[in-house]
């Protein structure tokens, strides 16, 4: 397992290197270059020169690439100019709202699909599967902002029991809980109906393996088989699903965050994006990468304690 | 319904019934119609009796022992009859109850051993499992039966095995634990489900010996359900035959291997090839297919194909008759017997003046073939070993003849074929197909030398496009090798459609249309498509049924004959091997340890591990069967190919191990002309100073 382990961390490094040279490489395509951005397309031609010699973009692309890498490393990763703020400060307050955000609405999300998901397969295509299975799919194919809207209509509007925009946000879920739940709900219930959907065929298939006539041999309960035997060996294609909807789920967050007006990395984004904030926005990609390169290194490790066999690979 | 039973005297046997089935009927509802697997079949199996049922796939023997389990698949039910389990009737229990005796006073072991343990949990869990269930055992009790089972399954080193994962173990290993995990609460009855077809002949002598050792220490009733009527005859001491649904000849194994009465029992037996059966005679084979069982035939279900049938028998169901207390059997016509092999079959083909060795001109040439394949591991992937797939082998194969290629699963055979035709290269030695190295050819040399060699495959049915009609699937290699126009294409399809025995209309067909044994007519005309010289077939009829295989073996020889083909055959097992082949390769661990004629190979083997092989294939014949002492001759695994043992690399298994086999790879003498050998002791084994199984052997 630790040998598994070390593998995968170190496919994980390799990615995140490319995305640090693609995104290195994005920063230097930029029509008119990182001064333009900066100075603004009526800059004079000496105005330019001294702001490149002063930001060292006359040296060898490779210089300059180590040399970013090594602040980005130290967590320097630029200034905005048009928020006047270093970019490690922007990310600091905004992106951990959105991982926040992101994280606990995945882990409600697999909290409650994989028991739906077993419970589906198990009652295949009996009456309570078909309801379930209309509700996820109605879910799954609403876009994310008309859900919002929804539950706004009906958690806010008809029951007033949840906040509707969540421009309060202060960072804690101890006290501002309840400004996170339409958020978190609007983004959870996309992904439960994409995680259970799986979970069910995963549980069909399994039910179907020589494993659980086995079981059932040995004189085990519905109950046990599903619980002891189908749910571990099928909860496999879940986890893996998990780690890949994560860069989904981010940027689905950014439709929430400013549908709800929750101030985290993705509103940043969009503002720096109408601004033209390069760096800003880089920054965020940058980060976001790492975080997802992280969460699939976490859901291979996952995949790995789930299933022996994955381990010996 | 109309079934009928055969009811047996339950007092002839000295100890009480364990199980009692009478007049079962078991059908399975499907979308629009209802299949009746099981149809008015009765049978007991009493304490200490292994009681074998034997039949062809579909003939409702695997519904049967489901049935007694309760454990139909969707749409099953028992739809009649009455299942009595220890003096207790299961059919109309509730479900509970039921369960409460699964797992506990009967068990079951089924036919493949990797799927039907769970993935994600290790053996001694799985092993402790029903006493969780049966008697809510905590986790140590759990652990210390588990590590009992093991050593009682014969487990070397339980304490260290209990924690592994299934992928961890082999074949063999992991039926042994499909058995502890079957026996954990010592149940009265145990029934085996084909529990060694997945298995090499080795290990299935292995794990027969554990079954009948453990049905004796254990005192059960043991039901073996199987397709081969070797292992009936050496493991049962009474037989059910079934057919489409229905007992049709049941009697003490003895007694009816000596004077079976029903003509399906006599066919299934002639059908299968034996090791040194007389090559020079077709083998014995059933027509047509079993019928369908959702609108089983009116009279007698086997009259269709019976070489005997009258019209009595498409009318009326025979009665049953009696020929003692023993033996009984459902026909109206009764044979006497089992076919003499003179009667058997018409004299085969004769073939090309190259068949049997006139004009011994050599086609294809191997010397010090090796193929390796590295294993990598850890955060670089780093080289950290290698399987030696085929290590050092050398031989000739003459235009014309039939080469065999025999051995355990894991010796390398497969990656051998591939080889010979030019599937993978071979990591050094050479290769000469007709004088021509293959290895030095361009791609465009390669491709043309292609057509001249043909891989046919075990499985037809994986090996053909699902969604490519047959016709398309067979001009295929015709297109690639832009041979003919589309006109000529087809005719050549249809003429090779005809030749292996397919109706014109099946190159509008998809495969899903065909049954096994016509897939693998399929699969031998797609072989066939390029008029090659060289026919390489890898288990050939492995997945197929005894009648259907003798139809296939049949056609091969025929077309053989008539095409002048060189064939190379791949085979586990030793009777096909026996019976199509010439000249015949042993492989172990990668090398070729013994070749010779098939005649000299299979009366007078030089190789301990030939005559283990030999020793440990089922005889369809209980006077054999039981007299050759039972015990297997062969123990142990095959090592890994990652380390071989030093020197001989059977020594580990070897009875007749010396000092120096660990020391020095024995180099291939010839014994006799034509004959070589690869061991230290061959002249001693040769002259039958050494025979396997017949010393006290090394445990």
């Amino acid at each position: 397992m630790l040998g598994y382990s070390l593998r995968r961390f170190g496919q994980a490094l390799i990615t995140i290197f490319v995305v640090s040279l693609i995104v290195f490489g994005v920063l230097h395509a930029l029509p008119g270059g990182l001064v333009r951005a900066q100075l603004g397309s009526k800059a004079t031609a000496i105005q330019v020169h001294s702001l490149e010699v002063q930001e060292g973009l006359l040296r060898p692309l490779p210089i300059q690439y180590l040399t970013w890498l090594w602040s980005a490393l130290r967590g320097n990763l630029g200034f905005s100019y048009k928020l006047n703020e270093s970019v490690a400060t922007l990310i600091g307050t905004y992106v951990p709202r959105t991982f926040l955000l992101v994280l606990v609405s995945l882990l409600l999300a697999v909290s409650i699909a994989i028991p739906m998901g077993l419970w589906q397969g198990y009652r295949r295509n009996r009456a309570d599967d078909h309801a379930l299975s209309a509700t996820m799919l109605i879910l799954y194919s609403m876009p994310t902002f008309l859900l919002g809207v929804i539950l706004i209509l009906v958690f806010n509007l008809w029951l007033p029991v949840f906040p509707s925009t969540a421009s309060d946000f202060g960072g804690s879920l101890a006290t501002d809980a309840a400004d996170l739940a339409l958020p978190v709900l609007t983004l959870c219930l996309a992904n439960v109906s994409y995680f259970s959907r799986y979970m069910r065929s995963a549980v069909i298939d399994n039910l179907l393996e020589d494993y659980v006539r086995t079981a059932k041999a040995k004189g085990a309960t519905s109950r046990r088989v599903l619980l002891r035997h189908v749910l571990r060996n099928s909860m496999t294609s879940t986890v893996t699903l998990l780690g890949l909807s994560l860069p989904y789920t981010i940027s689905g967050s950014l439709i929430v965050e400013a549908l709800f007006n929750y101030p985290g990395a993705g509103l940043l984004f969009w503002n720096s994006a109408q601004n033209r904030d390069f760096p800003v926005l880089l920054g965020i990609v940058l980060v976001v990468t790492v975080a997802t390169v992280a969460g699939n290194f976490l859901a291979d490790i996952a995949y790995g304690i789930i299933d022996p066999r994955v381990r010996l690979r | 319904m109309t079934g009928r039973g055969l009811d047996l005297t339950p007092d002839l046997h000295q100890h009480p019934n364990v199980l009692e089935v009478k007049q079962l009927s078991t059908h399975i509802r499907q979308k629009r119609f209802s299949i009746q697997a099981v149809d008015g079949v009765s049978f007991t199996v009493a304490q200490g009796e292994t009681l074998g049922i034997v039949g062809e796939s579909g003939c409702g023997k695997t519904i049967t022992a489901l049935s007694i389990m309760g454990l139909l698949p969707p749409g099953g039910e028992v739809v009649g009859g009455s299942i009595s389990l220890d003096g207790v009737e299961l059919v109309g229990m509730d479900r509970a109850e039921l369960r409460s005796r699964r797992g506990s006073t009967v068990g079951m072991v089924f036919q493949d051993p990797l799927t039907s343990l769970n993935p994600s949990k290790t053996i001694g869990w799985q092993i402790g499992e029903p006493l969780r269930i049966h008697r809510r055992a905590n986790k140590k009790e759990q652990r210390e039966r588990a590590l009992e089972l093991l050593s009682l399954v014969g487990i070397p080193a339980p304490a260290e095995r209990i924690d592994d994962f299934p992928h961890q173990l082999s074949g063999g290993m992991r039926q042994r634990v499909m058995i502890a995990i079957a026996l954990a609460m010592e149940p009265k009855l145990l029934i085996a489900d084909e529990p060694t077809t997945a298995l090499d002949v080795t290990i299935q002598a292995q794990i027969l010996d554990l079954l009948d050792g453990l049905k004796e220490q254990l005192g059960m009733g043991l039901m073996l359900v199987t397709h081969d009527l070797g292992v009936i005859a050496g493991h049962a001491d009474r037989v059910v035959v079934m057919y489409a649904g229905q007992v049709v000849e049941e009697g003490a194994v003895g007694e009816l291997f000596a004077s079976m009465k029903h003509p399906y029992t006599q066919s299934l037996l002639s059908s299968i090839p034996r090791v040194g059966q007389d090559r020079a005679r077709t083998l014995s084979s059933i027509p047509g297919l079993p019928p369908d069982l959702a609108s089983p035939p009116l009279g007698c279900r086997f009259a269709p194909r019976c070489s005997r049938a009258q019209e009595n028998c498409a009318s009326a169901e025979p009665a049953l008759g009696q020929v003692s207390a023993t033996h009984q059997y459902a026909c109206h016509h009764p044979v006497n017997g089992p076919l003499e092999p003179a009667t058997a079959a018409v004299a085969v083909h004769e073939r090309g003046p190259n068949g049997n060795g006139a004009d011994r001109r050599v086609l294809v040439s191997a010397r010090d073939l090796t193929k390796e394949f590295s294993l990598h591991s850890g955060l670089l992937q780093r080289r950290v070993g290698t399987v030696h797939a085929v290590a050092g082998v050398s031989f000739d194969i003459y235009a014309g003849e039939t080469f065999g290629v025999v051995g355990e699963s894991g010796c390398g055979k497969t990656t051998l074929g591939r080889i010979l035709v030019g599937l993978e290269s071979q990591t050094s030695g050479s290769l000469l197909f007709d004088g021509t190295d293959i290895a030095t050819q361009s791609r465009r040399e390669l491709c043309r030398l292609r057509r001249n060699f043909q891989l046919m495959f075990q499985d037809p049915y994986a090996s053909l496009d699902p969604r490519m009609r047959i016709g398309t699937s067979l001009q295929e290699p015709l297109v690639v090798q832009r041979q003919g126009d589309r006109k000529a294409r087809s005719a050549r399809v249809m003429g090779l459609l005809r030749e292996v025995g397919l109706r014109p209309e099946a190159v509008e067909r998809y495969p899903h249309e065909f049954s096994g044994g016509q897939r693998q007519r399929v699969g031998f005309a797609r072989s066939l498509v390029l008029n090659p010289r060289l026919i390489v077939a890898d288990e050939p009829v492995s997945a197929l049924d005894v009648s259907i295989r003798s139809q296939i073996i049949n056609m091969m020889r025929r077309l053989q004959a008539v095409h002048d083909l060189t064939y190379v055959v791949i085979s586990h097992d030793m009777a096909v091997i026996s019976y199509l082949a010439d000249r015949v390769g042993v492989m172990y661990l990668g090398r070729m340890v013994e070749v010779a004629s098939s005649t000299e190979l299979f009366k007078r083997p030089a190789h301990p591990y030939t005559q283990g092989l030999l020793k440990s294939v089922p005889v369809p014949d209980p006077a054999i069967a039981r007299t050759a002492g039972r015990k297997p001759v062969v123990l142990g695994e095959l090592p890994s190919p990652i380390n071989p043992p030093s020197g001989c690399h059977f020594r580990t298994r070897c009875p007749f191990v010396i000092d120096l086999c660990s020391k020095e790879i024995p180099q291939a003498v010839e014994v006799a002309p034509g004959h070589s050998v690869s061991c230290h002791r061959s002249q001693e084994v040769y002259s039958g100073d050494l025979v396997v199984g017949s010393t006290s052997v090394r445990d």
